[in-house]
């Protein structure tokens, strides 16, 4: 089945053709919650409404974009609605309680290198692992975050760069990146 | 190792490629949520098939505790080669009796491999005893059965474990191990007392009989033993106290030629530790999820054995709806003359179609009543009540002064031939002193009987319904008016009302639930089959009304 047919079948609620746009998409956009998600249980509720509401919004999508862009878009903002029902998740992405999370390295397993990725972000904290998928993974920009999780925009900034660096330590100590070596060059010298 | 020669300035794309090459694939819970949330009228079966699987679970279990209840004596169970069997003995035995005994011989076990003994009764212990050779036996004896033995006859298998799933305390909670080496180890940290009455190691002798691979599930189930009784039991072979399951457990595919063969004795020590941690850890998982103690259990399980409630067959299906329908009422007359040649030489009306010389309005109706309604299908109900009705139609006419010479136009009891009967009225319909409205009416008792059928569901909450009655019915009062063989006269005569009729109702409505209530709205048609008049009168007329119902139901 092709997209116009599965976006033709959705727009008339077809069960078929909703069935096969869900069977292309679920399994990335169900990495995508994951991502955001406390675990896989949370993941996939993320990833049930929002596909809920690509569903019952097909008919807004105007074939401008890429269609996995445009539902991809539905479950990020629908993750971030989702993780915004929790009240901790305020005191999460403000960056004095961030600073003082440790990260929970015990927690990332070595399967696969993606999924090793993608384990080292979840395990780091929940304010910054937030701001690390929106800005450097989904695009967003630190104004666009600080509008969708209301805080500032330079918490945001701060934010990704922590998150950014600790999430760097975590890929170099798994030995999944390797330190540049301007930096190493430089830390020689400075010995 | 291309990862590797990744650096840091490179860090967002990195990051994007290796999440965008990650993928997770859902559980089929998530289409099931969402299909169901898309086409609410279409929902997948997951919700019956459960309903269905749950109630062949209860059928299953209400049929093996109803036949182990009646006997004290578990049969010879052979079970050849897959499935479960759960056998279950609720006996009560009396308190320091000796006839106590339920034996099961001869059982082969032709596979792998559960064998859950579970003794639901609270203060009382178990006693499972091996010696002879007959295959599985369980036997709970009192103090002079000792002759009573049992044997397990299990062959490949790699272990046996005994463990007190639910107990009152650590004290009482045996764990046991056959091993392939046939070595049982009951563990039962700081368990003196269940084992002190005991004599000599429990054993457990096998008869040979060989377990072939598959896999069973075995369950017996007991309640209320004798402890007493259980601990004066000399000859066990093995005494296990607080048993509230045995777990069998082989590895699949195993034949082990040594283990558990005949005449081979299995120790039983009532002190030491688990053999392993996980043994330890499920025993401790178990009794950490049973909060309730033991006796607590064994009660519990005693009162409901012994006081079922009275199910409710009904319950969830049944309803009580109280309705009214306002409606329009109006008739249909026809000419019922048996000798029609005859009456219209006596009559130049009689037939002309009464229509054309009357002047005749609908007017208002209501009907009202209580209905019981039962659900026998998902889709099929049936409804029975109780209903009052009031009609009335209007009929435009003349009053005159002083009364004018009317005939009747009758049908003869001989049903051949018709004659006139005299009467007088008042109320013309050509001419008088003045006009007046003539109003038709009864008040009626009926006991409607129908089925409603489920057209569709429109959502979660709204149906759409068919539905049809059929309604004997009493007339209790009435005022109606007949027309005279010249149609130009209205008589009343209330010799001619039929007083028993029956009526037919037609309807199609919309159910609208909501908690345990449902509102149902729709169109109602309902006529009446049998004229309002005798067969005497020569002319029919049957009432029809039209109304819109709107009826209340209540869940019972």
């Amino acid at each position: 089945m092709t997209e116009e047919q599965m976006l033709a079948g959705c727009l008339q609620n077809d069960a078929a053709s909703q069935d096969s746009l869900y069977s292309r998409f679920s399994p990335r956009m169900l990495g995508v919650c994951y991502r955001f998600a406390k675990n896989r249980e949370d993941a996939e509720d993320m990833l049930q409404e929002g596909f809920i509401k690509v569903f019952s919004q097909i008919h807004q999508y105007r074939s401008e974009g890429a269609l996995e862009g445009w539902i991809r878009r539905i479950m990020v903002h629908t993750c971030i609605n989702a993780l915004k029902k929790n009240k901790k998740f305020s005191d999460c992405v403000d960056i004095a309680y961030a600073g003082n999370v440790g990260i929970r390295e015990e927690s990332i397993p070595s399967i696969m290198q993606a999924k090793e990725v993608v384990e080292c972000i979840r395990s780091l904290p929940l304010g910054y692992r937030t701001v690390l998928n929106l800005y450097a993974i989904e695009g967003f920009s630190h104004k666009e975050i600080g509008y969708m999780l209301d805080i500032e925009e330079s918490t945001s900034r701060s934010q990704y760069t922590r998150a950014k660096s600790m999430l760097e330590d975590i890929l170099i100590k798994k030995k999944i990146l390797q330190r540049p070596k301007e930096k190493i060059t430089h830390i020689s010298a400075a010995m | 190792m291309e990862t590797k020669n990744n650096n840091i300035e490179n860090f967002e794309k990195f990051l994007r490629e290796k999440t965008d090459e990650f993928r997770m694939y859902p559980s089929k819970r998530v289409w099931y949520s969402i299909y169901n949330d898309m086409h609410p009228g279409n929902r997948l079966p997951s919700i019956s098939m459960t309903v269905v699987l749950i109630g062949f679970l209860f059928l299953i279990g209400f049929l093996n505790t109803t036949e182990t209840a009646k006997e004290n004596n578990i049969p010879k169970q052979d079970i050849a080669s897959s499935g479960n069997v759960v056998v279950a003995s609720n006996t009560l035995p009396e308190k320091n009796t000796a006839g106590y005994s339920t034996t099961e011989t001869g059982s082969q076990l032709s596979s792998n491999n559960r064998v859950n003994l579970v003794n639901s009764s609270g203060e009382s212990n178990p006693t499972v005893a091996g010696n002879s050779s007959e295959g599985l036996h369980r036997t709970t004896q009192p103090k002079t059965a000792a002759s009573g033995t049992s044997t397990t006859a299990i062959a490949g298998r790699t272990s046996l474990t005994i463990t007190n799933a639910i107990a009152e305390d650590a004290t009482n909670n045996p764990v046991a191990e056959i091993t392939t080496d046939n070595t049982v180890v009951l563990n039962a940290e700081n368990n003196t007392a269940a084992f002190e009455p005991a004599t000599g190691n429990p054993s457990f002798n096998n008869s040979g009989a060989a377990l072939s691979p598959a896999g069973n599930d075995i369950t017996v189930t007991t309640s209320n033993f004798n402890d007493e009784n259980i601990l004066a039991e000399k000859s066990s072979s093995i005494a296990v106290v607080n048993v509230q399951s045995i777990d069998l457990e082989t590895t699949a595919g195993k034949d082990i030629p040594g283990g558990l063969n005949a005449d081979k004795e299995v120790n039983a020590t009532s002190s030491g530790t688990p053999n392993t941690d996980k043994q330890l850890a499920a025993a401790e998982s178990v009794k950490n999820k049973n909060q309730i103690t033991w006796k607590e259990k064994a009660w519990m399980d005693d009162f409901v054995l012994h006081n079922k409630p009275v199910a409710r067959k009904w319950a969830g299906r049944a309803g009580l709806q109280a309705y009214i329908t306002p409606s329009v009422v109006y008739r249909r007359i026809r000419n019922n003359a048996i000798d029609k040649q005859l009456a219209g030489t006596n009559s130049n009306f009689n037939n002309f179609n009464a229509n054309d010389f009357v002047k005749h309005k609908p007017s208002f109706g209501i009907e009202t009543g209580l209905s019981i309604q039962y659900d026998i299908s998902r889709r099929i109900r049936i409804k029975a009540g109780a209903q009052f009705n009031y009609t009335r139609y209007n009929a435009f006419a003349y009053e005159t002064n002083h009364p004018v010479a009317a005939t009747l136009t009758m049908n003869a009891d001989d049903n051949i031939m018709t004659y006139e009967a005299f009467r007088t009225s008042n109320y013309t319909n050509i001419y008088g002193n003045y006009s007046t409205k003539l109003h038709n009416e009864t008040y009626q008792l009926s006991i409607p009987v129908g089925a409603d059928y489920k057209l569709a569901n429109i959502s979660d909450n709204v149906s759409w319904y068919a539905g049809a009655t059929i309604q004997p019915t009493i007339v209790l009062f009435a005022k109606s008016f007949v027309l005279s063989t010249d149609r130009r006269s209205y008589i009343q005569d209330p010799t001619l009302l039929n007083r028993l009729n029956m009526n037919a109702g037609f309807e199609t409505y919309f159910s609208f639930d909501k908690g345990g209530y449902s509102l149902q709205l729709g169109p109602q048609y309902r006529m009446q089959l049998f004229s309002t008049n005798t067969k005497m009168y020569s002319l029919e007329e049957r009432l029809q009304n039209f109304g819109v119902k709107l009826g209340l139901t209540k869940k019972l």
